[in-house]
């Protein structure tokens, strides 16, 4: 009983439910279960691994993927051919790809005088590797801003794939900052209304249109504290936040930490992090965090696990394929491969459907 | 005089409050451990852990925080497990100006008590030119450090400058977040009168432990000026003194140069909060105001 509880969070279902229970009720749906068969893996070389920034990021069509390396901008082909597309004067802390040849990134540095930085929302041609800046900023030694200059942040991705930037007016005494959602791209900027993010409010998920004009409940809060890093599937039958898989059309609740055993010895916790949903089919995709020990003898490891919502099938990727600390899996746009990072380096793993 | 006093205390007491609507410096408060990470156990009380204590103080702190309109996040307001990377990850994302991790320690010897706070000199994207620099994050923690030990006086740990240690790449939370981030351990549980402080409130454990670190981000936030204020000699001088007794931290490393006299407008008591405001503080070319 005591390893039971050791290795399973505190997270329980809407009413309290066991996990047992819960599935119970859930009936399966075959509609959207793929069988994947793991081909190969394709070692890409050396990255930064920066939780910040997220996984790799692939392309929209999905014959490229981005990511860091000594904070220069790199991609790479599916074959591995990998090409430096820039060298940036400042820290990147947020990238995504806009088209199949621009890359957004959000800069960041800080200029060592107090909390004083220089911030830059850039367009980077990939091919010519030319930097095109959307938007600048600085803040002062003490955090301020210069009044009348709002703050740039993104790029970030609405539930429709579309990216766009916010723009947060100068907070002067006794305003409440306002808050502007903008495309990166001039001509979608009369249909970014009908795009929309994602948004946890006291009664539950809501789906909010990037105007604010309109909103669609989505599933019931169980929790007071909710992560920010909520997806829903493609279809919008499920959602998934941190290690809480949700099915929307009855509030149904898997929690994913409950089903991550066998764990590396002295682990106390495992958490789940770098989740998505197979863009095509009804399957997450995830890092398992293990933590043990206490303050000087901390360790955390890394695992990388695909759960099908239809069947409950998990699978630990990392035993699969005979490796060990992979983390921060991406899938490709087809769902056929997924790109991770193990010990500094990026690969590909690739797939069929049985 | 009295009154003056009270005129005087008063605008002080609105200072932070007019200053937290001019910036944006956002903290993100985390209580260390929680759920199936117990973190320390205590000494003697059952089911009261590590994790309950760090909670307990960061939801007052957040509450200090709240009242003065400075806007700040939590990483956990229950008892459930949060990875350390995900902590790291939401820190960043929600671009927090600052972060605190709330802390308690232990020892094999019930006899051990002294406050540390931790920072991180250890740059995580190794190469990146533009990471915080280290004297930013240093100062959030050496701050965290000296006021939870004006409010506790269990005195400063050992390290080397005292009450401030080096985590290198051991705590994820600061390691992998490039804001100006502290990790305090305030004081130790394993000391069995410690954790019933804690345990029973009688003495305001949390209270002066929130408001120490809320004093401590408020001075770092506030005031680019580094330094210790002697309190038990500033509360002790006469109003008509004007001085007050200050111990330079202005140079890097937090040795003690010097002891400086400078006008002080005023002297604020409230309740476990002492702000001592002097300006006009210059003292080797640093010619900007000093606040406490």
């Amino acid at each position: 009983m005591l390893m039971h509880r050791a290795f399973i969070s505190r997270r329980r279902g809407l009413l309290g439910l066991s996990l047992g229970l819960l599935l119970a009720f859930l009936p399966v749906n075959a509609a959207f279960s793929l069988d994947y068969v793991i081909k190969e893996v394709i070692e890409v070389g050396e990255a930064d691994f920066v939780p910040f920034l997220g996984p790799v990021k692939w392309s929209p069509d999905g014959t490229m993927i981005a990511f860091t390396k000594n904070g220069v901008i790199k991609v790479s082909d599916t074959l591995g051919n990998i090409r430096e597309v820039a060298r940036l004067d400042m820290g990147v802390h947020r990238m995504d790809w806009v088209s199949n040849d621009k890359i957004a990134v959000q800069l960041k540095g800080y200029t060592g005088q107090g909390m004083a930085t220089e911030n830059r929302l850039s367009l980077i041609d990939v091919t010519t590797g030319i930097e095109s800046p959307v938007h600048e900023y600085k803040t002062t030694p003490d955090y301020k801003t210069t009044p009348g200059v709002a703050r740039a942040s993104g790029p970030y991705k609405t539930v429709e794939g579309n990216l766009f930037y916010t723009l947060t007016s100068s907070n002067s005494r006794g305003q409440t900052p306002t808050v502007e959602r903008k495309s990166f791209s001039e001509t979608k900027l009369e249909s970014i209304g009908n795009n929309h993010f994602l948004r946890w409010s006291d009664s539950g998920l809501y789906m909010v249109r990037l105007d604010e004009s309109d909103s669609t409940w989505l599933v019931s809060k169980p929790f007071r504290k909710m992560g920010l890093f909520t997806k829903v599937s493609h279809d919008l039958s499920y959602a998934l936040d941190g290690g809480q898989l949700f099915r929307l059309r009855d509030s149904v609740r898997i929690v994913l930490d409950t089903l991550l055993g066998p764990v590396p010895e002295n682990t106390h916790s495992c958490d789940v992090s770098f989740f998505s949903f197979n863009p095509v089919a009804d399957e997450v995709l995830f890092t398992i965090v293990c933590e043990g020990g206490v303050h000087e003898s901390e360790f955390e490891t890394f695992r990388i696990a695909t759960f099908d919502c239809n069947s409950f099938k998990l699978s630990i990727i990392d035993s699969l394929i005979s490796m060990s600390n992979c983390v921060a899996p991406a899938y490709s746009p087809d769902g056929m491969k997924i790109a991770f990072q193990s010990k500094g380096k990026v690969y590909f793993l690739k797939r069929s459907l049985n | 005089m009295v009154k003056a006093l009270v005129t005087l205390c008063n605008i002080f007491f609105f200072v932070p409050d007019l200053f937290a609507q001019a910036l944006i410096p956002t903290l993100y408060i985390d209580p260390g451990h929680g759920g199936t990470a117990p973190g320390y156990p205590g000494a003697y009380i059952a089911d009261y852990d590590e994790k309950d204590i760090n909670l307990e103080v960061a939801l007052m702190l957040k509450d200090n925080l709240d009242q003065l309109h400075y806007t700040s996040y939590m990483s956990r307001d229950t008892d459930i497990f949060i990875s350390n990377l995900n902590r790291a990850q939401e820190a960043m994302d929600l671009e927090a100006g600052a972060l605190i991790s709330i802390h308690h320690n232990s020892d094999p010897d019930p006899s051990v008590q002294h406050t540390l706070a931790l920072y991180s000199s250890f740059p995580y994207v190794q190469h990146d030119p533009f990471l915080t620099p280290r004297k930013i994050t240093d100062r959030l923690a050496h701050k965290c450090a000296l006021r939870i030990d004006q409010f506790f006086r269990h005195g400063l740990s050992n390290d080397s400058p005292r009450g401030l240690r080096d985590s290198d790449t051991l705590i994820t939370v600061l390691v992998r977040t490039s804001m100006p981030s502290a990790l305090t351990e305030a004081s130790f549980i394993s000391d069995s009168t410690e954790e019933e402080d804690f345990y029973y409130r009688l003495t305001f454990h949390q209270e002066k432990e929130a408001a120490a670190i809320a004093n401590a981000f408020f001075s770092w936030t506030l005031g680019q000026g580094f330094g210790k204020v002697d309190y038990a000699y500033a509360g002790q001088t006469p109003i008509d003194s004007h001085k007050v007794r200050v111990h330079d931290y202005l140079n890097d490393e937090f040795s003690i140069n010097d002891t400086t006299f400078a006008p002080y407008l005023g002297v604020w008591n409230l309740d476990y909060l002492i702000l001592i405001q002097a300006l006009n503080f210059n003292q080797n070319g640093y010619g900007y105001q000093f606040h406490h």
